[in-house]
C-alpha cells in the first residue's frame, strides 16, 4: 500500500497550486541547509514489543535525549519541489552510558508550499544509514520526514525551526529476531542559504 | 522490491546474536561496584555475613534490624596481589592460595581468620605470604594449576594440577571446613572447566596438546571416573551455562543446549534440550545460573551478568532480556546466594550497586509466557535479614 501511496502523494505534490505567494524559485534555483539541534527517542520496536520514549525503564526505550545534526543541498527541479541529497548524525546514549548514533545518507525531495520571506518546507527523504553502538554497526535502511518553518531575513539568508521523524529499521533477512525499528523525533534550528 | 534489494545489499551480519539497536536496548547500567565471587557465609558475633569479592577486593557485607540498606565494610586490598580467596568457612577462617611472586608456578595455600586480617589492616596491613596458617592441602602440594567456584554458599569446586594430572574435586561444607581437604572426583584435561559432578567441560588446546584434537569434550563422573558422553570440534557455540540450583546441570555445546540431571542413573546422564535457541547465546559467555525450566516447553529462565533471560517456549528465537525494574539496578553477578526460607522459588543474587536482588519466578499465562518476573533489590528493611537466605 506504502509504494502506491508515496507515488501518489508526489504526484500530489507536483500538481498541486501553491497556497502561498507567487514562486520565488526557478527551476535550478539551489539550496543549502545546516540544521541542529536534540533528538527524542520514540519508539523502539522488537520481536512484537514497542517501547516508547526516552528513559530507562520499563516500556521506555533506554536511549536517552540526544542531538541531531544535517547537511543537506538541493536544487529545485519545479518552482515548488527541490530534491538532492541529505548527509545526518543523531547521537544519544544507552543506560550503559555508551554512545549510539545514526548516520543517514538519503535522497531528499522538499515540497515548499509557502516560499519567499517566509517559507514551510516539506520534506521526505530515503537512503541508508549507518548505525553503531559500542563496537557494532550495521548498514541499514533509513528515512526521514520533515516539516519546518523558515524566515528569510536577507535575500539569501534565513533561519528556521523544524520537527519530523527518523525512522531507522534494522533488517536481518536471516535472522529476522534481529530486526528491530528505531523511531526519532527531532527538533532542530537551520541555517539556509539559497541562491 | 528495490528497498529489499538495497536492505540486502547493504545487510551485513553481526557476529552476535542481537542487532545493534537490540544491543543498545539490552545494555544496562554501568555501576561503581560489581560483586563477583561470593566467598561464603561466616558468623560474627551472633551476626549472619557474607564475605565478597567486591570490585576485586574483600568486602565484608551483612544486614541488622532495621537496616534498610546492606552495610558493607572493605576488610582487605587484593588488587595488585597475589592472594586469591577461595572460600570462607562459617567461624570467618577465610582459606586462600597465592604465590610468592607474578613468576612463581607454585600455588602456596594458607588459612586466617576474618578478625586477624582486621586487625593487621588497621595497623601496618595483612602480610598473606608469612601471616597465614600454612596448610598442606588433601590434594598434595606442588599445584602448578588451581581455580575455584563457589557455586553456592555450601559447595566449592575445585580444579587443580598436580604432578602430570590435572583433577578436579569439591568441598561440600564450607560452613564446617577446618582444612583444605576435598573430595577429589575425577581427572580432566588440564584446561577443563567443571560444573558440578556430571557437567564437565574440557577444551583442547592445540598449543598444550600436539596430538589432541581441536576439541571440547563433555563428560561425566560414573562414580569411579569421567567418561566421555560426547564431543565436538571447538566452535563459537561451545559455551559452558552454568547450573540450575536445583541440582540440574546446564552446557551448551555445538548449538545445543544440554541438560543434566545430577540424580540420574542412565547410562549417559544428560539430555539435548534444544539444538536451535541456544545458538543464538553465542555471545553470552560465562558463567550462567538457570533459573527455571519448563519441561517439555523448551523453556529455560537464566540470569546472566547483565539481566535475567528468557526464551520463548518452543521457538528459536533469541532469548530476551526482561527488564528488572525501574532503577536500572539490573546488573547482575552470577552468584547464587540462596533461597528465602519457606519459599522454594525465591532466590537472592548478588547484583552490583545495591548489592543484592531477589528474583521471584512468574507463573505462565494461557500465551505459555510467564506473566510476571518479580524482581526487587534486596533490602532487609523490606525482605527480612540475610540469614533467611544463607
Amino acid at each position: 500500500m506504502k509504494r502506491i501511496l508515496i507515488p501518489i502523494a508526489l504526484l500530489l505534490m507536483l500538481s498541486m497550486p501553491s497556497v502561498g505567494a507567487s514562486a520565488y524559485y526557478d527551476a535550478g534555483s539551489q539550496i543549502f541547509t545546516i540544521t541542529a539541534g536534540v533528538s527524542t527517542p520514540l519508539t523502539y520496536t522488537s520481536n512484537g514489543e514497542t517501547m516508547v520514549g526516552p528513559g530507562s525503564g520499563d516500556g521506555q526505550t533506554h536511549h536517552t535525549i540526544g542531538g541531531i545534526g544535517a547537511l543537506s543541498y538541493q536544487i529545485f527541479v519545479t518552482p515548488y519541489l527541490a530534491i538532492g541529497g541529505e548527509l545526518g548524525y543523531q547521537f544519544d546514549f544507552s543506560r550503559s552510558g555508551d554512545v549510539c548514533t545514526n548516520v543517514p545518507i538519503t535522497a531528499k525531495l522538499t515540497y515548499i508550499p509557502l516560499q519567499g520571506d517566509f517559507e514551510i518546507p516539506i520534506s521526505v527523504g530515503l537512503g541508508l544509514d549507518y548505525i553503531s553502538y559500542d563496537s557494532y554497526s550495521k548498514i541499514t535502511l533509513g528515512a526521514t520526514f520533515e516539516i519546518g518553518l523558515r524566515y528569510f531575513f536577507t535575500d539569501s539568508w534565513g533561519v528556521g525551526i523544524n520537527t519530523g521523524l527518523l525512522v531507522a529499521p534494522e533488517i536481518y533477512f536471516d535472522r529476522p529476531s534481529k530486526n528491530s525499528v528505531m523511531t526519532y523525533l527531532p527538533a532542530t534550528l537551520s541555517v539556509t542559504y539559497r541562491h | 522490491m528495490i528497498l529489499a534489494l538495497i536492505a540486502a545489499l547493504t545487510s551485513c551480519n553481526l557476529d552476535s546474536g542481537q542487532g545493534v539497536f537490540q544491543m543498545a536496548h539490552n545494555a544496562t547500567k554501568k555501576t561503581e561496584y560489581t560483586i563477583t565471587d561470593v566467598y561464603g557465609s561466616y558468623d560474627d558475633n551472633g551476626t549472619a555475613k557474607l564475605l565478597v569479592s567486591r570490585d576485586g577486593d574483600l568486602w565484608s557485607t551483612w544486614s541488622e534490624q532495621g537496616d534498610s540498606e546492606m552495610r558493607a565494610e572493605k576488610l582487605m586490598e587484593l588488587t595488585l596481589s597475589t592472594m586469591r580467596p577461595i572460600f570462607v568457612n562459617g567461624s570467618g577462617t577465610l582459606f586462600y592460595a597465592y604465590k610468592e611472586n607474578m613468576t612463581d608456578e607454585a600455588y602456596r595455600f594458607a588459612s586466617v581468620s576474618l578478625s586477624t586480617i582486621a586487625e593487621e589492616e588497621s595497623g601496618n596491613g595483612f602480610d598473606y605470604k608469612s601471616e597465614g596458617t600454612v596448610l598442606t592441602p588433601s590434594f598434595g602440594e606442588n599445584v602448578t594449576k588451581f581455580s575455584s567456584i563457589n557455586l553456592d554458599l555450601d559447595t566449592c569446586q575445585i580444579i587443580y594440577g598436580s604432578g602430570s594430572g590435572t583433577y578436579y574435586g569439591k568441598i561440600e561444607s564450607k560452613a564446617a571446613a577446618e582444612n583444605l581437604d576435598i573430595t577429589t572426583i575425577g581427572t580432566v584435561d588440564r584446561a577443563a572447566i567443571v560444573f558440578g559432578d556430571n557437567a564437565i567441560y574440557s577444551y583442547y588446546e592445540d598449543s598444550d596438546m600436539e596430538n589432541a584434537p581441536d576439541d571440547l569434550i563433555i563428560t561425566r563422573f560414573n562414580g569411579t571416573a569421567a567418561e566421555t558422553i560426547d564431543s565436538m570440534s571447538v566452535d563459537e557455540d561451545n559455551i559452558p551455562m552454568g547450573y540450575d540450583p536445583d541440582g540440574g546441570y546446564f552446557i551448551t555445546f555445538d548449538g545445543d543446549l544440554y541438560q543434566f540431571d545430577s540424580s540420574a542413573d542412565n547410562s549417559n546422564g544428560y539430555t539435548r534440550i534444544d539444538g536451535g535457541f541456544v545458538s543464538d547465546l553465542r555471545y553470552r559467555t560465562g558463567h550462567h545460573m538457570v533459573l527455571s525450566t519448563e519441561e517439555g516447553e523448551r523453556q529455560v529462565a537464566f540470569i546472566y551478568r547483565n539481566g535475567i533471560y528468557v526464551n520463548e517456549p518452543g521457538s528459536d528465537t533469541a532469548p530476551r532480556m526482561l527488564s528488572i525494574d525501574n532503577n536500572d539496578n539490573d546488573i547482575i553477578s552470577t552468584t547464587y546466594i540462596g533461597k528465602s526460607a519457606g519459599d522454594a522459588d525465591r532466590y537472592l543474587y548478588a547484583t552490583q550497586n545495591n548489592s543484592f536482588i531477589i528474583v521471584e519466578l512468574g507463573s505462565l499465562n494461557e500465551d505459555n509466557r510467564y506473566t510476571t518476573y518479580s524482581v526487587s533489590s534486596y533490602s532487609p528493611l523490606t525482605h527480612g535479614q540475610l540469614s533467611e537466605y544463607l
